[in-house]
């Protein structure tokens, strides 16, 4: 209990001081008026009305999400060390990895109430213009929630050594080369591309996380599934676990033999 | 560890582990192309139970890269560092401790009262002991009435200097680590910081202390060690170094310059500024034959002084000395290599 004690600390001042400060407030209000501005562009019939909904409401509280998670991410931790707020915390009774953990959970925390309040304009939104409830969306932003989690372990991970900067952009690109993972795959097993290039395609895809395998949309907007069955979702939520598994341990590790 | 009455052996370790125990510790920081700077070179101190140390010197001295690496904010290169007998990073030596980091920098979005009630949680103080003791603490560096509502993001240095004071106090420390601890603050600020430390000393709180303000350290400090480029110059109790006294000095005034040449011819040398002649001599004697010749010769003596050197002057000196050694060894290496 006392091991986990610091690490919820470190969160819940870790959400503080972002609800507190500017950045989140800033991206929410944005994300909000383009979420009711694409929103509002559906016309058409219903079935239509109901396919650009899902579509570009699903779209906007992913790139948002996203974009919030590595926004208010990549100073978690560089933040802390160039501020020198870090000194009096690992001053107290606090382990390196606690408090690791303890800015993933604040990170965790900050994606869920960033992902609650877009689904709930959302859900608002959809159910003003279409008058029902599609259980199906709640599956697809779960799974949005998975994938920002998964992104924020990399934030955090890449940040215990990297600078501000640096952080930001890879980030970003892991995001967007996992965003197209279905792609990489494809070019990796192109006949006419060569062995080289192949190697580096099929690399590339297995050694980045496959966001795309967790995006749902496809599957409600295209494929009209009527409902998703349990290997659809849990494949790509275990492959996400253990990615972020992996990242957070990294993390831990690089962070505990840091100097500061 | 606490030591009771009913488990002597515990209280007798207690008692002679060194609070602090540094064994040949040195820390090299590598830098690119091979480079290397050694910050801290083989030093070696103890502090016992209750006393108040003090490391001095100069900026790049090693002062701050010892105190990180008592918190495990840095490892060393070489040597053992122990702190109550274990480790440093450990939570149980964490718990003990208490830090005032230099110009403390703290969250901006948190009111004092947030803040210590944050630091004390993360120390494990219970709930029903934290609240009283926060406005124990908002009281003692008197921040209660304006600071203990207000975020630090509009407090002014000396409030945050006070704050910092607060957060190191929030888990009653064993050990109180405090760095620079009167950097930021107003003289009335500085007197109330060096009154806080002699109460904390009264208490039996071990302190280190880190400082640029010698006389700071002087007025507190049971020994000093005087650090310079990593190394330790003079370490030792403040008496020690800072010698007694065996000069006399004579300050006169109203001397003309025939009196100034008697008194020269007599085998003093006068220090003249203006109509102010100042005579100094090892023997209290010679400073009575000194008075004889000033009276004599018509001026008026004004005092006579037995002036007691500052560990500023000790410190200047010790640091001045190491340098010079540093010169000359250059120097000499540069004509030994010229030569061959």
């Amino acid at each position: 209990m006392s091991n986990i004690r610091p690490i919820f600390l470190i969160a819940g001042n870790t959400i503080t001081g972002t609800l507190r400060g500017v950045v989140l407030n800033v991206l929410l209000v944005l994300a909000a008026l383009m979420i009711v501005a694409s929103l509002s562009t559906s016309a058409l019939d219903l079935t239509a009305a109901r396919q650009m909904l899902v579509d570009s409401g699903l779209a906007s509280i992913t790139v948002l999400g996203a974009l919030i998670a590595i926004l208010t991410g990549f100073t978690m931790i560089p933040g802390e060390i160039e501020s020198r707020t870090l000194y009096p915390v690992l001053s107290k009774p606090v382990r390196r990895w606690q408090f690791v953990l303890g800015k993933f959970f604040g990170a965790a925390g900050i994606n869920a109430i960033t992902v609650a309040l877009l689904a709930v304009l959302f859900f608002t939104l959809y159910f003003i213009k279409i008058r029902d409830f599609d259980i199906r969306l709640l599956a697809a932003i779960g799974m949005i929630y998975g994938m920002l989690l998964v992104l924020s372990a990399i934030i955090i991970f890449l940040s215990t050594f990297m600078s501000w900067i640096g952080t930001i952009i890879v980030s970003s690109v892991i995001w967007f080369i996992g965003n197209y993972s279905q792609f990489l795959y494809d070019l990796g097993n192109y006949h006419s591309v060569n062995e080289t290039s192949k190697l580096i395609f099929q690399t590339s895809q297995k050694l980045f996380p496959n966001f795309q395998a967790m995006d749902l949309r496809y599957d409600i907007v295209q494929l009209g599934v009527p409902a998703f069955e349990a290997q659809r979702i849990l494949v790509p939520l275990g492959s996400a676990v253990i990615y972020l598994l992996i990242a957070l341990l990294l993390a831990m590790l690089i962070f505990s033999y840091r100097e500061l | 560890m606490v030591a009771t009455a009913s488990d002597p052996v515990a209280a007798h370790t207690a008692a002679v582990t060194p609070v602090v125990d540094i064994r040949n510790l040195s820390k090299t920081y590598k830098l690119v192309l091979g480079k290397e700077i050694q910050a801290v070179v083989d030093l070696s101190l103890e502090i016992k139970q209750g006393e108040t140390f003090a490391i001095v010197g100069p900026n790049g001295s090693g002062k701050t890269t010892t105190m990180k690496m008592l918190l495990s904010l840095l490892f060393p290169t070489e040597g053992e560092l122990l702190l109550f007998g274990r480790p440093p990073g450990h939570p149980e030596v964490q718990s003990r401790i208490g830090y005032l980091p230099e110009a403390p920098y703290f969250y901006e979005y948190l009111n004092g009262r947030e803040l210590l009630e944050y630091y004390g949680k993360l120390c494990g103080v219970p709930s029903s002991v934290l609240t009283k003791r926060i406005e124990d603490l908002l009281q003692m560096v008197d921040l209660l009435e304006r600071g203990a509502d207000m975020p630090v993001r509009f407090y002014s240095r000396g409030m945050r200097q006070r704050i910092g004071i607060a957060q190191a106090m929030i888990n009653n420390p064993d050990l109180l680590i405090l760095d620079e601890p009167t950097n930021g603050l107003d003289p009335i600020g500085t007197v109330q910081v060096r009154q806080f430390i002699l109460e904390q000393k009264k208490q039996g709180r071990t302190i280190l202390l880190c400082s640029h303000l010698l006389s700071e350290v002087e007025a507190v400090a049971d020994r000093v060690a005087i650090l310079h480029r990593g190394k330790v110059l003079a370490i030792g109790p403040v008496e020690e170094l800072v010698p007694e006294s065996h000069q006399w000095e004579l300050v006169a005034t109203g001397l003309s310059r025939e009196a100034i040449a008697t008194i020269k011819a007599a085998g003093f040398s006068p220090d003249v500024h203006g109509d102010v002649a100042t005579i100094t001599s090892e023997s209290q004697d010679d400073i009575y034959h000194a008075l004889g010749l000033v009276r004599d010769n018509g001026g008026q003596m004004v005092a006579i002084n037995r002036p007691q050197p500052t560990l500023e002057q000790q410190f200047l000196k010790a640091v001045g000395e190491d340098d010079l050694r540093r010169t000359v060894g250059s120097l000499q290496r540069s004509a030994q290599k010229k030569n061959k």
